[in-house]
């Protein structure tokens, strides 16, 4: 447990001193595994993850989800979507900030990771809400906030990580994330309302536009809800009658959104060559950046965990006797604390198999556990100084600086701590939909 | 003189991205490919989820070398305001270029006792030594990229390492 | 006494995988036992991938491993033998006939010679899980089969499916999205892949498609360091035989607790008719040729390899029965 708390002071102190992220975490990992295995070992473990982690099909859809992303932007789509929000939204304070969060949700369902989510959307709506005038904290905070929606609204790759590792319907789980997910709009609107009541120039009033401006704005949109129908079709089997037959993985969903994008922008001779090899590039660049994070991540996650951190945390909160609720009220706070600096994926490997047995032996409901921990795990994505959403951000926008984001960022994270709390004391609201549906 | 160097830097970051935007371009095609292919014609392309995993690898660390001279790796700048920020992210750069060589070395030492097994991938045979030398050569320039990163940022400041990704989308335009 | 010394176990797959969740904590029982409390061990769960344990416990970043041939293709050769379809017998008695033709035939190929070998196992025979019920064998012809490489490949090949080539993680949502309509694997998978959602059919021929063949490695130092009566101890009571058996018998158990799972779940089993398997015949005859010429390639008699196979598996089959 020293150990550990060693590692996290380290990772914190170097990050601070403008070591990048993936290079402060890989390091710190490399040398505290060292130490408490040997030199030798901790080398190879550091290199086979650089030479084998990357090599992972199932990540694929990050650059795919990047580039599609970029591709929305450069067909002109985005601007589409934004005039038609402005035309109906626009003239609310804030009111193009909310319309992100909601198209945020709706990616979400085509989308299985939070991170290629933000990517995305980050792409399409950060240079509007810019050309409207809002406020780069909360332009990004939205974007970052919006963008963990798409690890709870179905398909998840996390939530289908969580259903293999505790061997839980994943179907029940989808169906249990869908509620959540709504609620998680709703919360995320009412931040953005709380920001622009406190701050009103941070997201301007536009003007009121009459509904046939708004009927005409909506005739802009065609392409981009074809494409969605297409994605969500293939996806959940809606395209698979004869002669289509047309069906793709949530994996797939990625190359085929991109393509997709691709067409349309190729159709609207909106793709010069310049403007696709800038994409391109822009889309290696980042997703380097991102993977370099994953691998360091996953070093000093083996570290923590070699040193015995799952254990020691096991015994913090099994050490009395204590009532189940106080238990989880512990365990939840662990994983906030734990936020700080793990990623998505490592922190749901290091901690399932820990709590789960705790959780099941308490009477807890495996469904309503998974739906939690992804909660926590979406919140994670935006507690500071590690938070991969906020990170994609300032990857993306280049000049907002992380202090910005992170500060903006602040009411979408308290609206995601009331929203944990709310799921934790009414888990009905978890459970009814699976209940409804599968007869559990 | 000095021009020339600087250009020459960047070229080896340019070159490596060029196969980086290669691999994610035919990534793109392949999925859209292979699922037309299997849902009209059910004949998939053999492979493609291993030949997805070695266009990613491509991806990820031909593009390293740029991220890495560029200043593209993600850090925080809560402190920028104030204590040195050129001087650390100088050296920072140019220590941690240097000692990302110890698990470099190792990289390549994987590839070549992988090729001496002969090892294949499951589906295809790709031999896996080689797809190993490709990210451990990636990973060696984007070492030597961040050293050159350090050294321009510490002695000759007024060297331009702006982003080169020729960014329409970057600036939002 | 002194503190024991603890040996690191890198193994791979989930927390509640058989390996991990029996098998490994068997292992260490016995271990403690045998060495009377001086050596024990722990378990690290997926440090690096599963291809890449064998070279990390080669390196010194831990002491003992299981390793699936099949993740490393074309280093691993010779154990395609044991995994040919049509062989009949449960993972137990495969995997004692296993130990014993690693040792009379298999081994002098010299693949594992870097290391310490403990055990050869093998899971259950790989049977078919569809999404959809079918006739016969015949209508896998033209069917989306997930296949999982090596012989299990030769075998989807064979029986005119189109393979579906996706990691084994993938599996789930390969299936549900309608992507893949069937994926082989052995019938303990169907827990850790939550099959019963999205392949509620079992096809069952006897011998299966194939069967995966795995093993457990040790450091040559670790083994080396160790005292030497001690290690004539292990041996003795535990690695080797016993301990691929006990492992083959652990997972025989997870096969008939994922079989009582589907059919308390309502999945369909569907068990091959005598035309099924006269059908499968000619493909297995196919695949058995192609293995075994793999095989003589490493300096193996592949035939007289396979022929003390199917000996041990059925002298072994008696010997549970009796
Ligand atoms: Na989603
Ligand atoms: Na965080």
């Amino acid at each position: 447990m020293t150990l550990a708390l060693i590692g996290f002071a380290a990772v914190l102190t170097l990050v601070f001193l403008r070591v990048p992220i993936a290079i402060a975490m890989g390091f710190v990992g490399l040398v505290g595994y060292a130490h408490e295995t040997s030199t030798s070992a901790s080398i190879s473990m550091t290199a086979r993850l650089i030479t084998d982690a990357a090599r992972d099909y199932g990540l694929s859809v990050v650059p795919l989800f990047v580039l599609m992303g970029l591709f929305v932007n450069q067909s002109g789509m985005s601007r589409e979507i934004y005039r038609s929000a402005n035309a109906f939204l626009g003239h609310w304070r804030g009111g193009l900030a909310m319309a992100t969060v909601a198209a945020c949700g709706i990616f979400a369902a085509i989308s299985g990771s939070s991170l290629a989510t933000a990517a995305t959307m980050s792409r399409i709506a950060m240079p509007e809400m810019r050309r409207f005038g809002y406020a780069d904290s909360l332009a990004t905070a939205s974007i970052a906030a919006g963008g963990t929606l798409g690890i709870l609204i179905p398909p998840s790759v996390i939530l289908i990580m969580y259903g293999l590792l505790t061997q839980s319907s994943i179907a029940a789980l989808f169906l249990a994330g869908l509620v959540p997910g709504i609620i998680g709009i709703l919360f995320y609107m009412a931040a953005v309302a709380f920001v622009v009541w406190r701050k009103p120039e941070s997201g301007p009033r536009g003007e009121r536009q009459n509904w046939r401006e708004r009927l005409t704005s909506l005739s802009g949109i065609g392409a981009v809800v074809g494409l969605f129908v297409f994605v969500i079709g293939g996806l959940y089997g809606i395209l698979d009658f004869w002669p289509i037959n047309l069906t793709f993985s949530p994996t797939e969903a990625a190359g085929m959104g991109a393509m997709g994008t691709f067409a349309i922008a190729l159709w609207r001779r909106k793709m010069p060559w310049s403007a696709l090899k800038g994409a391109l590039s822009e889309t290696c660049v980042t997703t380097a950046g991102l993977f370099a994070i994953l691998i360091g991540a996953w070093v000093f996650s083996n570290f923590v965990s070699i040193v015995g951190l799952p254990e020691a945390l096991v015994a913090l909160v099994t050490s009395n006797d204590i009532p189940p609720m106080t238990v989880m009220g512990l365990i939840l706070l662990i994983y906030i604390l734990l936020g700080c600096v793990f990623e998505s994926l490592s922190m749901m490997v290091l901690t399932v198999p820990v709590f789960f047995p705790i959780i099941s032996q308490l009477g807890f409901d495996p469904i309503w556990f998974g739906i939690v921990v992804v909660v926590v795990t979406e919140i994670s994505l935006i507690t500071p100084p590690v938070g991969l959403n906020v990170f994609i951000m300032r990857s993306v926008v280049g000049d907002v600086s992380t202090a910005t984001i992170f500060r903006g960022v602040t009411p979408f994270w308290i609206a995601d701590i009331f929203r944990l709390a709310l799921i934790v004391l009414v888990p009905s609201l978890v459970l009814f939909l699976p209940q409804l549906v599968q007869g559990r | 003189m000095f021009k020339t160097l600087v250009g020459a830097v960047h070229w080896t970051a340019r070159i490596p991205l060029w196969l980086a935007i290669s691999a994610l371009f035919a990534m793109m095609v392949l999925t859209f490919t292979d699922v037309l292919l299997r849902s009209f014609a059910s004949a998939p392309i053999p492979g493609a989820a291993e030949l997805t995993e070695v266009f990613l690898a491509t991806t990820v660390f031909a593009a390293m070398p740029a991220t890495s001279l560029w200043g593209r790796h993600i850090s925080v700048d809560l402190f920028d305001s104030f204590v040195a920020a050129r001087i650390r992210e100088g050296l920072a750069n140019f220590i941690f270029g240097i000692l990302l060589f110890w698990p470099v070395v190792k990289c390549w030492e994987s590839g070549a006792r992988t090729i001496g097994y002969g090892e294949v991938t499951l589906y295809l045979r790709l031999p896996v030594g080689w797809i190993i030398y490709l990210i451990a050569a990636g990973m060696t320039l984007a070492a030597c990229a961040m050293i050159l990163r350090g050294i321009f940022i510490l002695l000759m400041p007024q060297t331009d390492l702006a982003d080169r990704t020729e960014g329409v989308v970057r600036s939002g335009t | 006494q002194n503190d024991p010394r603890v040996l690191t176990i890198a193994s791979w797959a989930g927390p509640s995988h058989v390996v991990n969740a029996e098998m490994w904590p068997q292992f260490i029982d016995k271990f403690e036992e045998i060495s009377d409390g001086e050596l024990t061990a722990e378990v690290k769960l997926n440090l690096v991938p599963p291809p890449a344990m064998a070279d990390f416990v080669l390196d010194g970043a831990a002491d003992i491993t299981f390793i699936f041939h099949g993740y490393n293709a074309g280093r691993f050769v010779v154990p395609q033998l044991v995994e040919l379809p049509g062989v009949e017998g449960d993972a137990e008695a495969a995997s004692a006939a296993y130990w014993r033709v690693w040792k009379s035939h298999l081994e002098a190929a010299g693949e594992q010679d870097e290391f310490k070998t403990l055990a050869m196992f093998q899971h259950g025979a790989a049977q078919l899980h569809l999404t959809d019920p079918i006739d016969g064998l015949d209508a896998v012809d033209g069917m989306k089969i997930r296949a999982p490489g090596g012989v299990g490949s030769l075998a989807v090949e064979g029986l005119g499916g189109v393979g579906i080539q996706v990691p084994a993680t993938k599996v789930y949502e390969t299936l549900s999205a309608g992507a893949a309509d069937a994926v082989t694997m052995n019938t303990d998978s169907r827990v850790g892949y939550n099959l019963d959602e999205v392949a509620p059919v079992i096809f069952e021929i006897p011998g299966g498609l194939y069967r995966g063949s795995f093993a457990v490695l040790m450091r040559k130092e670790t083994w080396n360091s160790i005292d030497p009566e001690l290690r004539e101890a292990l041996d003795e009571e535990f690695f080797g035989e016993p301990m691929s058996r006990l492992f083959g018998r652990i997972w025989a158990a997870g096969d008939e607790r994922a079989m009582q799972a589907a059919r308390d779940a309502g999945s369909a089993i569907i068990s091959a008719s005598d035309e099924d398997i006269a059908h499968f015949a000619p493909i297995v005859e196919n695949v058995t040729a192609t293995v075994l010429e793999r095989v003589n390639g490493r300096g193996i008699d592949a035939e007289a390899a396979k022929a003390a196979f199917e000996k041990e598996i059925a002298a072994v089959m008696a010997e549970i029965d009796s």
